[in-house]
Formats: structure tokens, C-alpha cells, sequence
């Protein structure tokens, strides 16, 4: 997946980050940003996205929630507490259905799940109503906000995109 | 800092590592007076740095300070500064600083602290384990001979791959006076030889993880300023053209861009990382690794000292070695190597140690470097006390040495003359003298602001994204309060201010911290008038609104320029107190500016040497500016009553 060309793609109604690690820098501002957007603070190991570094081969992993279509994070929440939001088309937790026993966290086969301490509360990505921070902050193309859509991968003219994620005309 | 409290995690870790004991020091205690990383150490340096005190003596404190914007999304921002006595210091082992990239300082913040002040010397090798908040020593004899980057690997081997390492090499452990500390594989603080004062301890290594938050005093405002400043972040060295990866290089040796510390949103002129070299000393092996800046050089490049030709494969493979035994790579390829050459040109000795001097060969480099981290042999062993001592120990090269380090600092390094690395002509290497007569070591380390911002942006080396001269001129007259500061033919004329205005710049550099090569942003390519601004901010004040919003600090502008004036005043307080600087030690790094510039400036037409007198009445006019005697260069008394540092 690593040589698709930039733009944006569809499968499903789903909205991510899509990430290629072969330009990541290691610079981690997609962390620090994500968190800093979200709680107000530097605190980049509670981020939505995580790059693990490696100083020592250049070769880093960047972890960032799919969105699945069917999303063993939701499937597992005892509470039903995450359900997909749309648009953006994201699974996001209702805070106020959580009853924070991290079954999410643990079901996540991929890390993307966070459990934050000492709040002791989940958190995952919600690609920031649509318009992700991470993406914004990555000055070398690493990360991309796709849409998956159920008719294969098929390039959207980038003007339709905000229309597709009800963000209206830019003012 | 009243209001809001941000930018800090609130403590100082202390160890004393002869009785093993730790304290916390709260760093409220030191603020608000006392910006971050540079500005703290100076006070402790100021406090508990004695007079007659050695840099390997037990007690000499060895500071380790990040700064508010360390770990936060501020771009540039990632960086660590360590303060001590410098054993490389010369002819003293004074009072210097030596910051690093990475990500070890970042770290550090979220494992609770803001610093680590380091006393004592443990009876057995160890290393300090800092594991968010918690701290232990641990016996540290099985990784005692390992090299940095081994160690590294060792510790995250053992830990995982989310701690930070900060170690010495062989280098360190036998003293070697221009030994570093380092981390991950390019990322040293480099200068002052401080991974010989961990050695002098027996701290092998520190390795933090942490999971804890930084708080941000106004974080609207910061996510904002952030934002704009990355946004219009342009190449590093705030240079108008964006620098490309080779594609030869790209494929034969991986070549990529790679961060050289945590917060860096752009493409660097200087930091490249490559995933697979070949080995020349052990075929089959493959390397990775990072080089950045003056370790281009190890492959040899065209010019006076450097041309020899070692090629890329051998050069990467001399780097990291290099980086692993723990050795300062300015002093090795602008000042031992280029040494060497010349005692075998005029027939002093053809041998280091009984290996032919052959910078051509990779052996001669591999038994060069392994000589002086280990100390083998009567040359390794003298240079081991760095290339300025060795001379006084061996009793010959005095006059070549002379040639290749103006006093503390490393010829050709922005200063238009020794070899022609850097595309810098008169007069604007006035200034980087003056900076060089003002400090304790190599000064273009924090203080590229001024010549590389000027020499980036004339048409003679950026014809087509560069300015024409007019609009560099009213830009200067803009910050510099006169149009001749910057103007090729300006001669001595405006030449103190910038020295001294960035001479505090360079404080904020450390202190806040952010990278050096980037700021401050004065020219650009993307506002009307080509002085840099984003959001509502002038290209010098984005360093001054990202603190102001991370920390909720209310001093103004001119309040924050004067205290982190206050922080240069007190360390050249400590100089004078304990080493007896003066104008006589600022003096010394005349002589070796009077020689002819290695790169003509074209509206003049022919080399120019610095005239002395000349120069000495603009360090008049500096010392005036700072508020310094013009006969000793001290503070004044009203000087210190002004910065209130009568009791500090």
C-alpha cells in the first residue's frame, strides 16, 4: 500500500488517517499535536496516533486507528458505547455510555485503542470531526485523510471531499 | 509567573551519585525569573561552581536542563542543553554549554522533570533509570566499554524500544577531554567534553520513559502560534530554497530526511539518515545511520583542509564509529585531522602512533579514533586532551594549530576564513568574531542567526530565491536599527548590535529551547515585503509568543529580551569570578581574524583581514551595550544593580 499516490480514496463510509511510514521523519508532531488538540496539553503518549521510533534503522511504525467497518472495539464494549458518527463516518466512544472497563482497548489488534492514566478513561481517534490534526502537522506526507467507500479505491476530486464530510462551502 | 502556570513539569531531579542519595528541587523556586534550560543552569552554575573548582572534580555540578517548549507540538522545539565546567574548555576549563537534539529531553519532561543536576562520582559504573517520576541507580559494569549507540540498543534490548538513552562511549569512560554524551545515533552534545565529566562520575548512561502531561499556560493561543510558525517554517537555517535528497544516494544507501530531534516539521539542509551502507572494515556487514552537518565531512570534500578522499561508504562507516567510541567529530575533521596532515606535509612526523597518517585510508582512521578514545600510544593519548592541549604536551604543531582553531573555536565555521566550507564574506564575519571574542566556545552553535540568515538570502549565494540588497538593508535597518549592519559594504560600521542582540537570541536558543538553525526568522519569500510574519507575529517575536503562550508569562517583549540578557550577564559574572576572564582572553581570537578571508566579497574585490584596532573599538561599542567595562570587560556595578543580580 505503501506506493499509493496522494489523493483520496473510497471503500465504505469510513473516514482515517492513513499512514506511510517510507517519509515519517520521526518527528512526532502528529503526536503532539493530536494531544495537545484534544486535551490541552503535551502529554503526545496519550495521542490518537503513535509513531514508534526507531533511531537506529530509520525505519519507524506508525499506528493509527482503521476505522473497521466492523470495528472489534465496538463489538466489545459491553455498554455500547462506541457507534459510528456521521459524518465523518468515525467510530466514536460516548464518554458519558463509557463505563471504562477498557474491553476496547484490549480487543484493538492494533494498539490504536488508548487507555489514558490518570484518567483512567479510553481514548481513540475521531479524525477531528473530519479534519485531522495529525494530517494538517505532517509536512511530508506521511499521513492522509482517506475515505473508504464500498466501490473499491477510486480517486475523489478533492473538492468533493467536503461536501462528502458535510463541511459545507469554506467561508 | 503569575496566572496560569505552563511549560514546566515543576521539578529539578538531584543526584549525588557519591552517596547515591536523590532531592527534588522545585523549579518554581527559580522562576519566573529564569528561563529553562540555560537560564536555570546559570544559576545553579552561578550558586554551587566554585572558584578553583575542576571539571572532573566530584562535586563540579553537571546541569542537564530542557526548557518550556521541550516536548510540547511547539515546532523546533525538541532540544536538551547540558552546562558545566568544560574539560575541553581552553586555555580553562571554564563555564560552557552544549545542547542536543533527539528525544531524550522530551522524554525526560514527561517522566516528571524539567533537569537533572549531577553531583559525586559513584565508586562502581552505573546508570540512572528514571521511569515516569520514579528514579534508581542501577550497576552499570556490564555495559562499561560499550559504545554509545551498543548501549543504546543493550538498554532498549532489556527495557524497550520506548526509553531514551543518553550515554558515553569509551571516549567518556577514559576521560577524554573532547569526549560527548549522545543519543540515538547523531544527536551528541557535542562540545565541552561533558561525556568525559559523566565518565569522571562513572554515569555510564540515562535512560528515561515517561506517560505524564506538560501542561500549556494558554493553549488556544499556543496551538495557534504553533500552527502559524510551523506553517511558515521554510527550509532549516531559514533559508529560502528547499533542500532535495540525492537520488543516487536515495537508492544506493537509503538516503532519507530523519528528524535530529522531536518537533521538527521540515526538510533539512544538514540531517540526512541512511538505512543501508555497506561495511568496508566488515565486508558483509550493512550499516545505518545519521549524519548530520560537519559529519559531511568525514567522506572528505573539496577545499584547503578537508580534501581528502575517504569516500562515502568508508566516511559513513568512520562516523559512526565515531559516534559509538563517543567522540566530539568537530575537533576530529576540522582540528585533528586536518593537524596531522599538515605535520606530515612539513615533515614534523608522518605517523600517528606508528600508522601512517593516511586520510585516505579507513585503517588510519579506525586506529586514529580508537587511539584516542582508548588512550593507546604516546599521540592518542595527547590527543586525547584535545588537538590545543596535545600541541602543549608534544611539544610541536603549535603554529598550524593556530591556523585551525581561533582560540575556543574551529576555523571555516562561519568565520570567512580557514577553509571556504561556509559562503560567508566580509564584513559579516566581523560580527561572527565578535561573537567568538564573547564566548566560551565555538559560538556558531546557537549563534548562526546573523551571518547564516544574510549569507542565505544575498543573490550572490540564492540568485533565484534570494533578495536583492535594498531589501535585505531595510529589513536590517528593521532589526538591527541600521542599514549597514547588513550591507556588504558596510564595513566596521553597525556591527556590535547584531553581535549582541544575538548574543542574548543565542540564550533563548538554549533556554527555550529551539533549534538554532532556524531561528530567529527574519527574511522570507511568502509576505510582501519579504520580512517573515505569520498570524499576527513578526518573524524575531515567534520564539517570545510560543513561550509567553506555554508558560502564561506576562513580561512583554522588551521584558523577556532583558531577562534573557539577564542570563548572559550572570554566566559572564561566573567567567570573571572564577576563571578571571577579561578583555585580554576576548582579544586572543584577533590575531587569527587579521589573516586575508578565504572568499572574496565582489563589491570590494580582493580578500580582506580584519584591521585590529578597528575591530577592538567595536568591541568597545559592545562592551558599552552590555554595560561592560571597556578596559577589563567586566560588568559593570551598575550593570549588575540594573539585571538585579547583586544577590543572585
Amino acid at each position: 500500500m505503501k506506493n499509493l499516490p496522494c489523493g483520496t480514496y473510497t471503500y465504505g463510509m469510513f473516514s482515517r488517517v492513513f499512514a506511510n511510514p517510507d517519509p515519517c521523519t520521526g518527528c512526532q508532531n502528529c503526536m503532539a499535536v493530536c494531544s495537545q488538540s484534544h486535551f490541552r496539553k503535551a502529554v503526545p503518549m496519550q495521542a490518537a496516533i503513535r509513531v514508534e521510533l526507531d533511531p537506529f534503522s530509520g525505519r519507524h511504525t506508525i499506528v493509527t486507528c482503521r476505522q473497521c467497518e466492523d470495528a472489534p472495539c465496538a463489538a466489545s464494549c459491553p455498554a455500547d458505547a462506541i457507534s459510528v458518527q456521521e459524518p465523518p463516518g468515525v467510530w466514536v466512544i460516548d464518554e458519558l455510555r463509557c463505563i471504562r472497563c477498557g474491553a476496547c482497548v484490549a480487543a484493538c489488534p492494533f494498539g490504536a485503542m488508548i487507555w489514558r492514566e490518570p484518567e483512567g478513561q479510553p481514548f481513540k481517534c475521531d479524525m477531528c470531526g473530519g479534519d485531522p490534526k495529525c494530517v494538517r502537522a505532517c509536512h511530508f506526507g506521511a499521513l492522509q485523510c482517506v475515505i473508504l467507500a464500498e466501490d473499491g479505491i477510486t480517486g475523489i476530486p478533492p473538492e468533493d471531499l467536503d461536501a462528502m464530510l458535510g463541511r459545507g462551502e469554506p467561508e | 509567573m503569575t496566572g496560569k502556570r505552563g511549560g514546566y513539569t515543576g521539578e529539578i531531579l538531584r543526584v549525588d551519585l557519591t552517596r547515591g542519595a536523590f532531592s527534588i528541587d522545585s523549579t518554581w523556586d527559580y522562576l519566573p525569573d529564569w528561563i529553562g534550560g540555560r537560564g536555570i543552569a546559570a544559576v545553579v552554575a552561578w550558586r554551587e561552581i566554585h572558584r578553583g573548582m575542576g571539571a572532573f572534580d566530584p562535586e563540579a555540578p553537571l546541569i542537564l536542563m530542557t526548557g518550556p517548549l521541550t516536548g510540547t507540538m511547539a515546532p523546533f522545539s525538541g532540544r536538551t542543553t547540558l552546562c558545566g565546567l568544560a574539560p575541553q574548555g581552553y586555555p580553562r576549563e571554564w563555564y560552557t554549554r552544549s545542547s542536543f537534539g533527539g528525544h531524550f529531553g522530551p522524554e525526560l519532561k514527561y517522566s516528571g522533570y524539567d533537569g537533572l543536576i549531577i553531583t559525586g562520582r559513584s565508586k562502581i559504573p552505573v546508570m540512572l533509570v528514571i521511569d515516569n517520576g520514579k528514579y534508581r541507580l542501577e550497576d552499570a559494569s556490564r555495559l562499561w566499554g560499550h559504545g554509545i549507540i551498543e548501549t543504546q540498543k543493550t538498554i532498549r534490548n532489556s527495557y524497550g524500544s520506548r526509553w531514551r538513552v543518553f550515554a558515553i562511549g569509551p571516549a567518556g569512560e577514559n576521560l577524554v577531554r573532547i569526549a560527548v554524551a549522545a543519543t540515538e545515533t547523531e544527536s551528541a552534545s557535542g562540545q565541552g567534553g561533558f561525556g568525559a565529566v559523566m565518565g569522571s562520575k562513572r554515569l555510564k548512561a540515562i535512560t528515561v520513559r515517561g506517560m505524564k502531561p506538560v501542561n500549556i499556560a494558554d493553549p488556544v493561543r499556543f496551538e495557534t502560534v504553533c500552527s502559524w510558525i510551523g506553517e511558515e517554517a521554510h527550509a532549516s537555517h531559514g533559508w529560502p530554497h528547499t533542500p532535495r535528497l540525492d537520488p543516487e544516494l536515495v537508492h544506493r544507501y537509503g538516503q532519507r530526511f530523519q528528524a535530529c530531534t522531536q518537533g521538527c516539521p521540515i526538510r533539512c539542509y544538514d540531517a540526512r539518515f541512511y538505512t543501508r551502507v555497506p561495511s568496508k572494515l566488515c565486508p558483509g556487514r550493512i550499516l545505518s545511520g545519521q549524519i548530520d552537518c560537519i559529519a559531511g565531512l568525514f567522506p572528505g570534500v573539496c577545499g584547503t583542509f578537508y580534501d581528502w578522499n575517504l569516500g562515502f561508504e568508508a566516511g559513513f562507516e568512520i562516523a559512526q564509529l565515531t559516534n559509538d567510541e563517543g567522540i566530539n567529530h568537530w575537533e576530529l575533521l576540522v582540528g585533528i585531522i586536518p593537524w596531522l596532515r599538515f605535520l606530515k606535509q612539513d615533515g614534523v612526523t608522518d605517523r600517528f602512533d606508528g600508522c601512517m597518517i593516511e586520510p585516505d585510508n579507513i585503517r588510519f582512521w579506525e586506529t586514529l579514533v580508537l587511539g584516542i578514545s582508548r588512550r593507546t600510544g604516546e599521540m592518542g593519548n595527547a590527543l586525547a586532551e584535545g588537538t590545543l592541549r596535545a600541541v602543549d604536551r608534544l611539544g610541536f604543531g603549535k603554529e598550524r594549530a593556530e591556523l585551525l582553531f581561533p582560540a575556543w573555536g574551529y576555523a571555516g565555521h562561519w568565520d570567512g576564513h580557514g577553509d571556504r566550507i561556509n559562503r560567508i564574506f566580509f564584513p559579516f564575519w566581523l560580527v561572527s568574531a565578535l561573537q567568538w571574542a564573547m564566548d566560551t566556545r565555538d559560538p556558531i552553535s546557537s549563534g548562526h542567526g546573523y551571518v547564516q540568515n544574510i549569507m542565505g538570502w544575498c543573490r550572490e549565494h540564492s540568485p533565484v530565491h534570494g533578495l536583492d540588497w535594498d531589501v535585505i538593508r531595510s529589513i536590517g535597518a528593521r532589526v538591527y536599527g541600521s542599514p549597514e549592519s547588513v550591507d556588504p559594504l558596510g564595513g566596521y560600521s553597525g556591527k556590535a548590535f547584531p553581535a549582541y542582540w544575538h548574543g542574548h537570541r543565542s540564550v533563548a536558543k538554549d533556554s527555550l529551547p529551539v533549534d538554532d538553525q532556524v531561528f530567529p526568522r527574519i527574511f522570507s519569500t511568502r509576505t510582501s515585503d519579504h520580512y517573515a510574519r505569520a498570524g499576527d507575529i513578526d518573524g524575531p517575536m515567534f520564539e517570545y509568543e510560543m513561550f509567553r503562550a506555554a508558560t502564561g508569562s506576562e513580561w512583554t517583549a522588551a521584558e523577556y529580551e532583558f531577562n534573557l540578557e539577564r542570563i548572559l550577564q550572570l554566566e559572564r559574572m561566573l567567567l570573571v569570578r572564577n576563571f578571571d576572564r577579561s578583555r585580554v582572553d576576548d582579544e586572543t581570537v584577533i590575531s587569527y581574524f587579521e589573516q586575508p578571508e578565504t572568499r572574496i566579497n565582489p563589491y570590494i574585490g580582493e580578500p580582506v583581514g580584519m584591521n585590529g584596532d578597528r575591530f577592538r573599538k567595536v568591541m568597545d561599542e559592545y562592551y558599552r551595550l552590555r554595560g561592560w567595562n571597556c578596559r577589563d570587560g567586566r560588568p559593570l556595578p551598575e550593570t549588575r544593580v540594573k539585571f538585579g543580580l547583586e544577590n543572585v
